[in-house]
């Protein structure tokens, strides 16, 4: 009587295939999860960039007049008053003025660019590792010049850099608004 | 009797199936994620036509009748954009007409309108955006 022999030709070739199908599906599955993470993160990002923009473009912040010691929103917008009230509580006429959305106040700007950098970024809802990066050029009859630079640039290895270019007016002269959200 | 098993069952294709179709579904999920290009087009000649009635320029041309004013704001705009800008009274006639350098036309349009006053009169601004194919 002879004794089985566990140990075939076959076995040998169905544990190389085994083992090649099982690497190529861990392979794949760590590929599609890794694309899936910054695919999602690329979405969130770009959600935040879009939400972002609109908020500096298109809202005075709150207060209207704020400051960085008084901010609680920040909004790139020229409050509606034009001494410079909290115009926050008040209905306004916004459409036919010149003031409020797509009209840069450069006071606001400035105090942006002054204001602590993580305080700005808290304040715009981003985490610990998101990022802004904010360019406002301004037209000089041939071409936008960059006027301010706010932020802080992406790394040469960040994740996810998501970028839009939006038109505003600063100093009552054509603007261009170049916004970076990223990601470490 | 010396018959090697089959390994192949009906078990198995099913298995191999149900794996398959599950691959293809995650590629296909991870594929097709929404564009926003267009939302970047919306917005963008949004911001064209909101810019150009604040700062005075469409009031302007008209005035004027002139589209040196549009035509450098829409060459001015970023390469892969092309757009064009059409400026018609409340009788509906076409008044001014101006298009970024370089652009031919394309069907994926972004159409944008803005309604602007000039001395007491109405006017709608009339904003196409495409992507550049080229």
């Amino acid at each position: 009587m002879k004794k089985a022999q566990m140990f075939s030709l076959d076995l040998i070739f169905a544990s190389i295939i085994f083992i090649g199908i099982i690497t190529i599906l861990i392979n794949s599955w760590t590929t599609a999860s890794n694309r899936a993470y910054y695919d999602e993160q690329y979405k969130r990002l770009e959600l935040s960039a879009r939400s972002l923009a609109n908020l500096l473009l298109q809202t005075e912040g709150n207060p209207s007049n704020w400051t960085s010691a008084s901010v609680s929103s920040i909004g790139l917008a020229q409050s509606t008053s034009l001494n410079r009230l909290n115009t926050t509580f008040k209905s306004r006429p916004a459409g036919l003025n010149k003031r409020g959305a797509w009209y840069l106040d450069s006071t606001k700007v400035n105090a942006l660019q002054a204001m602590d950098y993580i305080l700005s970024k808290t304040l715009m809802g981003l985490s610990a590792d998101e990022h802004y990066y904010l360019i406002i050029s301004q037209w000089n009859n041939s071409a936008y010049v960059p006027y301010y630079v706010l932020g802080m640039p992406p790394y040469a290895n960040a994740t996810n850099v998501v970028g839009l270019e939006r038109f505003a007016l600063l100093n009552n002269n054509w603007a261009r608004f170049e916004f970076r959200v990223w990601a470490e | 009797m010396n018959r090697k098993s089959i390994f192949f069952t009906i078990d198995s294709l099913f298995a191999l199936l149900l794996a398959a179709s599950f691959f293809v579904y995650l590629n296909y999920y991870i594929e097709t994620s929404q564009t926003t290009a267009q939302v970047d087009l919306v917005t963008m000649s949004n911001d064209a036509l909101a810019v150009l009635e604040k700062s005075g320029a469409l009031s302007q041309s008209v005035h004027a009748m002139n589209t040196s004013l549009l035509q450098s704001y829409l060459d001015a705009m970023p390469v892969q954009i092309c757009a064009n800008i059409r400026v018609y009274n409340r009788a509906g006639v076409n008044l001014l007409n101006a298009a970024k350098t370089g652009c031919t036309s394309d069907e994926e349009l972004v159409i944008m309108r803005r309604v602007f006053i000039d001395r007491v009169e109405l006017y709608l601004a009339k904003m196409e955006a495409w992507y550049r194919v080229s």
